[in-house]
């Protein structure tokens, strides 16, 4: 079909008329008309069905994995474990703390041990099915107070705070003396999976000048590159990562997934590879939102000023890193929300656990942070009995003001105009505020 | 492995397959009609959804042999003559669409409604697509594209 | 032309032995007699699919009864009542308003259960024989006072009250080669309501946290209760009858306080669990809200 008439039109009149004018995808029909291939649709002549075993148990020593029983599945072409990766086992984002196979140690119930490539899906579900664990259990660390307990068993080589952060401004003394109410909670935060519709995936195979080539669900085909080809001992120019369509993504895909998976088996059998994540799989495995501990102190004069935050935020990033430790530092960084707040002191910490790792998703911090700093202002303004929209009114950065890092704001700066909507919206459809 | 004659969006495809093997993969990886997407796999997300004798239907947890002698419709089927339905325009042109994956079975379960109620209104449609699981959009601009499809005014 | 076929072996890797679609329903006992306990009878499939892709339950045959005779269609007679095959999708009955008219407290349980296009596939049959303290169905079948017709169990066909169906989590009445044949819903009672309502986070593709289902009758000339009940969903291994709060109400006119007493007795008497979906506490407090509300509603629409 022809582009939309506006579109057309828009595009033959100057450079600058797409701007404020609603301009269709250029992808948008063939996804409605359901040709749009993404990596679940596509398949090639001899092609693999790859599955998955997932440790299942959050913490142990790796004894053995018998890989037997399940090479006699008929139709089971490949079993894998951490043995038959020819380059390092080891990539990550920011740091390299993840396996591409499990090795010595199983550090969450999500770490990926043996791989299986068969004729079709089902071949190779059965085969994980009988892939026999031999684990020693250690203690698991399944909180943050585990984490932060000093005699917890290090999940990795230097120990389960990976680091700390601070924000400092003014001096929080002086702010503590001129309050006149101070609210100290702590507030907790749950892990959340981003539930992309499309779960992760990659089809993987050698192309006939030898390249490996892995079609993939990815938001960062070169990044992705650049940790594959270390795994694979292959050079850079030996790995090609094509992004298709992406059926969700919300910083899920920008670690590597499926990629190397998909890759090594396609590797080890000289044929193409499919692996398709189940909904389980996607649940269990890869990042997810961090779960926060957040201990918050914020004080007030009376007349609802804020006069300082005084608060520890502990970011859970389960047993990798990912972005981790950036997300928790940006929770940090957004403590004191889109108020004007003379005295600071912020510390974060990020922390290695047993859970599920966390890395980016939607928001990468902050929401996880708004719980807290919205949640003490409505306590403020019920202690000063003031409204929670005036405490907020009195409060909100405005251009010319700083941020508790600096960042001063110009005429971009909307939160008093949006909270004045609220305002107005409320007094003109008579809401009010309940508490009971 | 039986053998089956499916009627779908119109045209007869012979096939083998398991009688428990779902309708989603025998049109996706037998058939290669791969409109219809996998987002569960047990009936939670509505991306699979085609119609049954006109009615929407999971097709992943809908059995292959509960479909011989009746008609099955899926997205590949809607154009005619060559031109995309109206809920696939107004999808495309309304911002209904973003990631893509949850489309298909948005767009079916329109359909469905459609054909049995032409004019819904706003409540309608989103009961209508209850059962369809979007990530990105925030259904609004669904709703919007729905609406104009059916020729019920915006809000 | 009989529909009954074996497949010796459909699938070594499911552990499959047989897909059976018989076309009688001595047929299928047969079947079922022949899997000795591990052969499961379906309808719609939406339970035992997932089933069988999640592995969480080993079936050795699978026996699709939709073929039986009459046992997808229902009928709707003056006088009787609804008849209702057991493999009937409730999307067929969901759309009928020979139900959403009469029978208010059913459409309205219907109305909830996953989506439209489960609906369209799962059966009320299915519910009752999943048996799941949730079934959305129950609650309004228990106050509907529908009976069912099921074979097998060794006895020949036989009928019970929906109420006396359910023995606890995922077990009923029916060992394993019984089948739910239909099920008779009684035309109501001259000034009689009922009602349903449910209580969960989203408002589709969700199991309830709580349920409950009220139909009250209430004497012509004096307005006062000639009968109620109440059932409860989601608060006991089984759908449950709220008795006391039924008693509290009978030979009483229907005020708002006495049916917010009525509430609380049911509150105190049912005994849920605490799981992911939500604490005892918090199941009771629910308890007393939608019992509050159906009884109201119920009553209401006694009185029109």
């Amino acid at each position: 079909m022809a582009q939309p008439e506006n579109a057309t039109s828009a595009a033959q009149s100057g450079p600058y008329d797409w701007i404020g004018s609603s301009v269709p995808k250029v992808d948008a029909l063939d996804k409605a008309l359901g040709i749009t291939q993404y990596v679940g649709d596509m398949q090639m002549p001899g092609m693999l069905h790859a599955r998955i075993r997932w440790s299942g148990v959050p913490h142990a020593i790796i004894r053995g994995i018998d890989t037997s029983e399940a090479v006699k599945v008929p139709g089971v072409r490949a079993v894998l474990t951490a043995g038959d990766i020819p380059g390092i086992n080891r990539y990550g984002l920011a740091v390299q703390d993840q396996r591409v196979l499990a090795d010595d140690k199983v550090r969450t119930a999500a770490d990926p041990v043996a791989l299986v490539a068969a004729d079709t899906e089902q071949a190779a579900e059965e085969a994980i099915t009988k892939i026999k664990l031999d684990l020693e259990p250690l203690r698991p660390i399944l909180s943050i107070e585990d984490a932060l307990d000093p005699t917890a068993p290090s999940i990795h080589e230097s120990g389960n705070l990976f680091t700390r952060t601070t924000v400092r401004k003014g001096d929080l003394d002086q702010g503590v003396k001129e309050s006149d109410v101070i609210v100290e909670e702590t507030y907790r935060t749950h892990l959340m999976d981003h539930m992309a519709m499309e779960t992760e995936s990659s089809l993987a195979y050698m192309d006939p000048t030898g390249v490996l080539t892995i079609i993939t669900s990815t938001q960062y085909p070169y990044r992705d590159r650049r940790q594959i080809a270390p795994a694979l001992n292959l050079s850079m120019n030996k790995v090609r990562v094509v992004q298709a369509p992406i059926g969700g993504g919300f910083g899920r895909k920008d670690d590597i997934t499926s990629e190397i998976h998909a890759g090594l088996l396609a590797l080890k059998t000289q044929r193409p590879v499919r692996l398709v994540y189940t909904r389980r799989d996607s649940l269990i495995a890869n990042t997810k939102r961090h779960p926060m501990l957040m201990k918050f102190r914020t004080g007030a004069r009376s007349d609802g000023r804020l006069t300082f935050v005084d608060a520890d935020i502990y970011g859970d990033t389960g047993a990798y890193l990912s972005l981790g430790a950036f997300v928790i530092k940006k929770a940090g960084i957004h403590a004191c929300g889109p108020y004007d707040v003379p005295n600071i002191r912020v510390d974060t910490h990020t922390l290695y656990t047993n859970n599920l790792s966390s890395g980016a998703m939607r928001g990468f911090g902050v929401l996880q942070a708004a719980v807290a700093h919205e949640s003490q202002m409505d306590q403020l303004a019920h202690r000063l009995g003031i409204s929670p929209i005036d405490i907020r009114l009195i409060n909100t950065l405005k251009p010319g003001l700083a941020t508790g890092t600096g960042q001063v704001m110009d005429e971009g700066c909307g939160i008093e105009a949006t909270v004045l909507r609220i305002k107005e919206y409320m007094e003109s459809h008579d809401l009010r505020f309940t508490r009971s | 492995m039986e053998h089956y004659s499916l009627k779908i969006n119109g045209h007869v495809y012979e096939t083998g397959a398991e009688p428990f093997e779902s309708l989603l993969d025998v049109l996706r990886e037998k058939l290669r009609l791969t409109g219809s997407k996998k987002g569960c796999d047990e009936g939670e997300c509505g991306s699979c959804t085609v119609l049954l004798d006109g009615k929407p239907v999971l097709s992943c947890i809908l059995m292959v042999s509960d479909v011989r002698d009746r008609e099955v419709l899926t997205v590949e089927g809607l154009p005619q003559g060559g031109e995309p339905h109206p809920i696939q325009v107004e999808m495309t042109e309304r911002g209904g669409i973003q990631c893509g994956y949850c489309t298909p079975g948005i767009i079916m379960s329109a359909y469905a409604l459609l054909q049995e109620n032409p004019r819904p209104s706003e409540d309608e449609i989103r009961f209508a697509i209850a059962g369809n699981i979007c990530r990105c959009t925030g259904y609004s601009k669904i709703v919007e594209a729905l609406q104009a499809a059916a020729g019920t005014p915006i809000r | 032309m009989t529909q009954f076929r074996a497949h010796p072996i459909l699938s070594p890797v499911l552990g499959l032995e047989g897909y059976y679609e018989p076309a009688s329903t001595d047929e299928a006992l047969d079947i079922l007699r022949q899997g000795s306990g591990n052969y499961k009878p379906f309808a719609g499939g939406t339970d035992v699919m997932i089933n069988l892709r999640r592995r969480t339950v080993t079936y050795k045959g699978l026996v699709n009864i939709k073929r039986l005779p009459g046992i997808t269609s229902w009928s709707n007679k003056a006088g009787e009542g609804l008849h209702i095959g057991a493999a009937t999708p409730f999307g067929d009955l969901e759309s009928s308003p020979s139900v959403t008219q009469r029978y208010s407290a059913l459409a309205e349980s219907i109305r909830v259960i996953g989506s439209v296009q489960l609906r369209n596939m799962a059966t009320i049959g299915g519910n009752l024989c999943n048996a799941s303290p949730a079934a959305d169905s129950a609650p309004a079948l228990i106050v509907s006072k529908a009976t069912i017709t099921f074979t097998g169990n060794g006895e020949g066909t036989r009928s019970c009250l929906v109420e006396q169906f359910f023995r606890g989590p995922g077990r009923s009445i029916l060992d394993s080669d019984g089948l739910l044949l239909s099920l008779d819903i009684p035309e109501p009672e001259p000034n009689s309501g009922d009602c349903f309502q449910r209580f969960t986070p989203r408002g589709a593709l969700d199991i309830g946290i709580a349920s409950a289902a009220s139909r009250v009758t209430l004497d012509q000339s004096s307005g006062r209760v000639l009968e109620a009940v109440i059932a409860l969903g989601a608060v006991a291994p089984t759908p449950v009858r709220a008795v006391k709060a039924e008693e509290a109400l009978v030979g009483h006119e229907p005020t708002s306080d006495l049916m917010a007493q009525a509430a609380k007795i049911a509150k105190e008497e049912c005994n849920p669990i605490s799981d992911i979906r939500g604490s005892a506490s918090y199941r009771q407090a629910l308890v007393e809200v939608l019992v509050r509300r159906t009884l109201e509603q119920a009553v209401e629409r006694a009185q029109k």
